[in-house]
């Protein structure tokens, strides 16, 4: 299912939270909502999902073109997981699962024996057979947001939303989850929206991006363009590590660039190194596996992070104090933004 | 409660602390009682027990008291969630006032009661009053009287004297304990569970039944058995809006008084022991229960 926003604003006493969102995501398409906290994240997935109204005077939200505005959230067919899980304590995972199967009008309630299969088939899928009996309080964490997940499939959703899945788990678990909700996604091609603070899984996961900053949306692509080609310079910095240069732009503006420590090529010659390569002196390194933090520090005392590779870095032999010459590969320019 | 896990540090101190201040305020006493009961002879306690003046009694107290938690048990709920999940004006007003039971000597209680809801009071005599009224304006108009006097009594609240009104007051000092044990767990609830319910498609009375009163379950328990105990016990109002006719609409603890009065104190100390009995037969069926439904009431 589709799902399209339109001039969406929220206000939480006086204080605009969300202005103006315009977002479209197409039927099957998996979508990260990332930005810092407090950039309203949550507060537009809890609209897509009818929890929250917009404000007077907001567009439409329309699933398949259907304005669902005015729709209850009982009523909108979406999954929607919480950070936190909300498990039912007092209920096994069983149940839990169940619980949406269970809760339709006796008209539409399945079978007890359909209810049973349809329960057991999502135990499977988010491989949790053997556990079935637990109570939540007897669960890891990651299996808490699997179950939460298959609880929210259980009704067959038409959209999924997902509040920082794995907010709360330990990074290699983290690592696994969102390699499993891609695969799941795969699988099962509804609809995802899922709100991330972290870049990484935001770009691995995702098909596209939508970077939020303080209430607007101010990048919506691919993952790839997304960093590559970061619309604004917050989106450059949220994206990753960076170092700002101030300088002068070909019209004789003041302008800043921004460049990714791994865009710097770094050299012991200066021909080597690349056209305007500039000289630098070493001032610290970082050993961090198959990358090595170089931190070096300009003739006007500014302060350059580089990364290379591992072999590149043994074939330079560097040295803390030693001198070398940098050029910037991929500086990507923006003209300040004064509009704050 | 853990042991794993010890906030305050000396178990033995604050263990043998315990079961010191438990003994000497509540073992110590309850012995001495069974001690003066047990003076009597087995027949003789016999004799006392099956007394159908002091059985009739104990039927009464715990019949009434029963029916009181019971109203209390629905009742409680219903204001503890009006207060926690609406606002209104004199909301803080009304929650305040949900104390008085507590505060109120229960014998101004019974009497206020009393004055209400007994034959001739406000309340209970109704039917009394607008007959007299209507007879009067007749009689004025110069029609005579015609209604009989008892025309209207059907309005009469049924609680002269007997059970009803020994329940009305049982339900009014009782009701504290279901409000305040239920309040604060609705106060903590996190709505985020309702929420996720909600999306799952289930309606109001689902969420209610299904996720939010399996969650005070415990509470709620608790609340009802107190608003029981505290029932059973009550002397001091009911005295003033029950009958008390012997074998009839007398509560046990006033039976215990009667006979305190005639210096029969093992013969008391014989009904105390089996109020006692009772009481704690009943309070660990609702323990039993309520330690079945926070089973799995582990914090995640
Ligand atoms: N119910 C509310 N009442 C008042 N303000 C709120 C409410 N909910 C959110 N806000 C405010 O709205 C802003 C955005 O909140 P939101 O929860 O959407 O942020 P977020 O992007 O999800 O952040 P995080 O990553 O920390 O979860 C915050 O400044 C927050 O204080
Ligand atoms: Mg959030």
């Amino acid at each position: 299912m589709t799902i399209e926003i339109r001039n969406i604003s929220k206000s939480y006493g006086g204080e605009r939270i969300l202005r103006d969102i315009d977002l479209k995501i197409n039927s099957g398409e998996l979508v990260a909502l990332l930005g810092p906290s407090g950039s309203g994240k949550t507060t537009l997935l809890r609209v897509i999902a009818g929890i929250e109204q917009a404000d007077e005077g907001s567009g439409p939200v329309l699933f398949d073109d259907v304005d669902v505005s005015n729709v209850d959230l009982g009523k909108r067919r979406i999954g929607f997981v919480f950070q936190h899980y909300a498990l039912f304590k007092h209920m096994n995972v069983f149940e839990n699962i169940a619980f949406g199967l269970r809760a339709k009008p006796r008209r539409e309630r399945p079978s007890e024996a359909q209810i049973r299969e349809k329960t057991q088939s999502l135990l499977d899928l988010i491989q949790l057979g053997n556990l079935s009996q637990r109570y939540p309080s007897q669960l890891s964490g990651g299996q808490r947001q699997r179950v939460a997940l298959a609880r929210a499939l259980a009704v067959e959703p038409r959209v999924l939303l997902l509040d920082e899945p794995f907010g709360a788990l330990d990074a290699t678990v983290r690592r696994e989850l969102r390699r499993w909700l891609r695969r799941l996604h795969d699988t099962i091609h509804v609809t995802t929206i899922f709100v991330t603070h972290d870049q990484e899984e935001a770009l691995e996961v995702s098909d596209r991006v939508a970077v939020m900053n303080a209430g607007r949306i101010e990048q919506y692509a691919p993952p790839q363009e997304v960093y590559e080609k970061p619309a604004s310079p917050f989106v450059f910095k949220f994206l990753g590590n960076y170092n700002l240069f101030h300088g002068r732009t070909r019209g004789d503006e003041p302008g800043e660039a921004l460049v990714r420590p791994h865009d710097i090529a770094i050299a012991r010659d200066p021909n080597a190194a690349g056209a305007s390569a500039r000289p630098g002196v070493v001032t610290h390194i970082g050993f961090g596996g198959a990358v090595v933090k170089i931190e070096l520090e300009t003739e006007d005392k500014t302060h350059v992070d580089v990364e290379v590779s591992a072999p590149t870095f043994r074939d330079l032999n560097l040295k803390r104090g030693d001198k070398v010459w940098f050029a910037l590969r991929n500086a990507q320019e923006y003209v300040p933004d004064f509009v704050i | 409660m853990s042991r794993h896990h010890r906030v305050i540090p000396g178990l033995p101190l604050t263990l043998g602390y315990t079961l010191f201040y438990l003994s000497a305020l509540v073992l110590l006493p309850l012995a001495a009682l069974a001690l003066k009961a047990g003076q009597m002879s087995g027949p003789e306690l016999y004799r006392v027990l099956t007394d159908p003046v002091v059985t009739a009694s104990l039927r009464l107290t715990f019949a009434a008291s029963t029916i009181a938690a019971l109203v209390n048990a629905v009742f409680g709920l219903i204001v503890a969630w009006t207060l926690v999940r609406y606002d209104f004006p004199f909301r803080r007003l009304f929650d305040a006032i949900i104390d008085f039971p507590f505060a109120l000597p229960t014998a101004v209680a019974g009497l206020t009661f009393a004055n209400l809801f007994l034959k001739d009071g406000w309340l209970g005599g109704v039917g009394g009053h607008i007959t007299a009224g209507i007879n009067a304006l007749a009689h004025t108009l110069g029609l005579g009287a015609p209604l009989p006097a008892d025309a209207l009594d059907f309005l009469t609240f049924p609680y002269t004297g007997q059970t009803g009104g020994i329940v009305v007051v049982l339900i009014f000092v009782g009701l504290p304990f279901v409000v305040r044990t239920v309040q604060p767990v609705l106060l903590e609830w996190d709505p985020e569970f309702e929420t996720a319910a909600r999306s799952l498609g289930a309606d109001s009375a689902t969420i209610f039944r299904r996720v939010i009163f399996p969650e005070i379950l415990p509470a709620w328990v608790s609340g009802v058995a107190l608003a029981f105990a505290r029932a059973v016990g009550e002397y001091g109002s009911v005295i003033f809006i029950a009958a008390n006719i012997p074998g009839r609409s007398q509560i046990a603890p006033l039976q215990i008084v009667t006979r305190l009065d005639d210096f029969q104190y093992a013969q008391a100390a014989a009904i105390g022991v089996a109020l006692l009995t009772i009481s704690l037969l009943v309070l660990l069926v609702i323990n039993g229960l309520e330690s079945f439904s926070r089973r799995h009431e582990r914090q995640a």
